[in-house]
């Protein structure tokens, strides 16, 4: 029963690794809020157990990559009992638009929130247009 | 100090298809554990035992830690609080909004061996980790050969 349980968890991660066919490491899928305004995207990602120095955001031609591991300190050795949060690598990813200016993003990260501010680029923001009569 | 574990390739193996199928089934008549229903899933939390305590972490980002409230109750251990989102000013367009919101609550149940009289908590990094002590008569002991 339980060799079969083994097998099957090595399969899943397997096919996991197929779909994701840069990292072999099956991830937790962060849950995201994400809004625009005239200035651009804010993008909040929930990051449990994530410090600053084990998080990486990558922005990599067009892609924006987000991944973070959690890590809980206790005082000896624990034996899991109940583990609802199974994977404790998150890892997610967004396409950006073109309009977006790549190269200004500000990420900051508060009490295992992420927040990225993603500008759009200035030629890309709304701007009035005054007609002339002529 | 050691570092939490997240996975356990012993018995639990077992246990957490029961417990992914329980979770299939919720939707239908099937029987669920009445402590935990299904729109009871913020915060995740794990639970883990070591020789002298046990280790509750409740995955819960974005609160603050005084709005946080622990407590325990004839062996039930509540976790509860509430998740104040500033919603965007001005004229926005919201493409996702996933993360949980408002009022939560998880309660979990101790094994009978857990003291309430020794219970630490702390908030890190979005993480709420419980420890709760066991009773002194509950602790592993060397019992000597006489």
């Amino acid at each position: 029963m339980q060799e079969r349980n083994q097998l099957a968890a090595t399969r899943g991660s397997e096919s996991l690794a197929k779909v994701a066919n840069d990292t072999s490491r099956p991830a937790t899928l962060p849950a995201v809020d994400i809004y625009e305004n005239a200035t651009g995207i804010t993008l909040l990602a929930d990051l449990p157990g994530v410090s600053k120095d084990r998080l990486s955001i990558k922005v990599q031609s067009n892609e924006l990559l987000i991944e973070g591991e959690a890590a809980v300190q206790v005082p000896a050795e624990v034996r899991l009992v109940h583990n609802e949060l199974r994977e404790p690598l998150f890892r997610r990813s967004f396409t950006l638009g073109h309009d977006l200016d790549k190269d200004n993003i500000t990420a900051n990260l508060k009490h295992g929130v992420l927040t990225l501010q993603i500008p759009r680029l200035r030629e890309a923001q709304p701007r009035k247009i005054s007609v002339n009569v002529t | 100090m050691a570092t939490y574990p997240f996975f356990d390739s012993g018995i639990s193996s077992a246990l957490d298809t029961l417990q992914q199928l329980d979770k299939i089934l919720r939707g239908s008549t099937a029987p669920s554990n009445l402590r935990s229903t299904a729109r009871g899933d913020f915060p995740p939390v794990n639970v883990g035992v070591c020789a002298d305590s046990i280790e509750v972490v409740a995955f819960v980002p974005g609160v603050d830690p005084e709005a946080l409230e622990v407590t325990m109750e004839k062996g039930l251990l509540s976790i509860s609080g509430e998740r104040r989102e500033e919603e965007p000013s001005g004229q926005t367009t919201l493409y996702a909004r996933e993360r949980a919101r408002g009022r939560f609550s998880r309660v979990v149940e101790l094994p009978s061996d857990a003291d309430p009289e020794n219970i630490q908590a702390r908030y890190t990094d979005g993480c709420l980790c419980i420890s709760i002590g066991k009773r002194e008569s509950a602790k592993p002991r060397l019992i000597s050969i006489q």
